[in-house]
């Protein structure tokens, strides 16, 4: 036989009730006794019942999320996991949760289906669904006789006189209430669409409101692709189903107020935005407006006259320039034609011939040259006023000495 | 062009909203301006007509009997 230590025997017994199948996670019924909390947080009590004690420890972290205080004589279920303590050789029970004797089972299988389901993620913001902002019609699923009936059909009503309510009645407590509150949530997805759905009942007893915490029904409110409004008991009470339905109302008449809206304010949006678009339009068109009188406005624009009468000055001084040239250009001609006048006066024939000379003409030509006449031609002499023909006598050519020859006339 | 097909109160309202957005900046040819604002007061018209639309719907209680779907008036005491 092995020969071991304190702390090895220890560790083999803690390690032997960590692996057993009960002891690492179970609920003890019991009642609590020398219950002292430290100034640690952590609270140590002894769980006992007739026959027998058992020590027990619940840490900080954990007596914070309790909702009651333990005292001693208090009848409790403790869930939690029995391991040993090494340093003073005791097995004890790790509480992490307490739950009053009494409201009792429920509560721990409240807590229970809690755990369990929002492991599973069911109440995760992520999977809430946005209500519709303008619902037609709503399902209803609840009982057909009592008040939350009646306060969701007023406000419902109230708000928007023509919106559709559709009552899938169910029994909202007893043996019957799960199965049908599953059944409604079925037939409005499968065979009878709606914009939005209301599941609820009025307040009770937690037993009353007990089908509201069933699995069954929380998944199938979770399940449902129609948003889901849940209205179930007051405002202080909880259930599973407000847990997971897209949005919790505290009473029905308020789940009517978040599932209809009020068509006198829509209204008044709706005149609103039409007044902003008015008023925008308006100013869109005032814009232009301006910008057109300013156009308007710019001189030449303002005095249309103003600026023919400019253009009217521009023509005439152009005119005038024009007529000007022209003159300039007529007197130019005109000197030309005096300088040319001018000369031909001095070279006329006839103002030569009234200085004593003749023109001499032999067979109607002009004679230039002696060589031109013969000795006994007859030639025509022309004078300023007259002429007289003339027989040629002695033609005598001009030398280079200088001797002339006669002419007869 | 064909008629558009009836849009519901959410997407005139949604419609109404844009416009009435577009026009804040006031940079809009006149053409656009005057098709926005004729567009605008349409929806406009027609989210309001939504709002007040005169038939009036009636409510409904389901009953399902051995499988068959009963649909009878709901009727509210007291009302």
């Amino acid at each position: 036989m092995d020969i071991c230590s304190v702390s090895e025997i220890t560790k083999y017994i803690k390690n032997l009730m960590e692996r057993d199948r009960v002891l690492p996670k179970l609920m003890i019924r019991g009642e609590i006794s020398n219950f002292k909390q430290y100034a640690s947080g952590h609270c140590y009590f002894t769980l006992k019942d007739a026959g027998a004690a058992l020590k027990a420890v619940l840490f900080r972290s954990r007596a914070q999320q309790l909702k009651f205080m333990p005292t001693n004589g208090m009848k409790i279920v403790a869930s939690g996991t029995i391991s040993v303590y090494e340093r003073d050789g005791v097995y004890q029970l790790y509480a992490d949760a307490l739950f009053p004797e009494g409201a009792g089972e429920l509560s721990v299988a409240f807590e229970q289906l809690k755990a369990k389901l929002t492991a599973e993620g069911l109440f995760e913001p992520v999977h809430k669904q946005k209500l519709p902002d303008f619902p037609a019609v709503i399902g209803i699923i609840t009982s057909p006789s009592g008040a939350v009936l009646r306060d969701i059909y007023r406000v419902a009503k109230r708000r928007n006189p023509n919106v559709k309510l559709v009552l899938y009645p169910v029994q909202v407590q007893g043996e019957q209430s799960a199965g049908q509150i599953v059944r409604a949530m079925q037939f409005f997805n499968k065979a009878y669409p709606v914009d939005l759905l209301i599941v609820g009942r009025g307040g009770g007893s937690m037993e009353d409101l007990w089908s509201f915490n069933e699995e069954a029904v929380v998944r199938a409110i979770f399940a449902s692709h129609i948003p889901v409004i849940s209205a179930v008991g007051h405002e202080t009470d909880y259930t599973l189903a407000d847990f997971v339905s897209d949005v919790r109302a505290a009473t029905p008449s308020q789940a009517a107020e978040l599932a209809v809206p009020d068509v006198r304010e829509l209204k008044r949006y709706v005149y609103s935005l039409r007044a902003q678009l008015m008023a925008k339009g308006q100013r869109c068109l005032q814009v232009k407006r301006s910008y057109l009188t300013a156009c308007l406005q710019s001189a030449a624009m303002k005095s249309p006259q103003m600026l023919i009468a400019a253009k009217r000055q521009r023509m005439d001084y152009i005119s005038e320039r024009f007529q000007e040239l022209m003159r300039q250009a007529v007197r130019e001609k005109k000197y030309r034609l005096q300088v040319g006048l001018g000369k031909l006066t001095i070279l006329n024939p006839a103002e030569v011939m009234q200085r004593g000379y003749a023109i001499v003409q032999a067979e109607k030509r002009i004679v230039r040259r002696i060589s031109e006449v013969k000795s006994g031609a007859v030639i025509e002499v022309m004078l300023a006023d007259g002429s007289f023909t003339a027989v040629v006598g002695e033609v005598r050519e001009e030398k280079k000495n200088g001797k002339s020859e006669e002419i007869i006339i | 062009m064909a008629r558009a097909k009836k849009l519901s109160f959410e997407e005139s309202l949604a419609g109404l909203e844009t416009i009435v957005s577009e026009l804040e900046g006031g940079d809009i040819s006149l053409a656009d301006l005057l098709d926005k604002y004729t567009q605008g007061v349409k929806l406009s018209e027609a989210c309001l007509q939504e709002l007040s639309a005169a038939e009036k719907a009636m409510d409904l209680m389901i009953q399902e009997k051995n499988g068959e779907i009963e649909q009878c008036e709901l009727q509210i005491e007291g009302e």
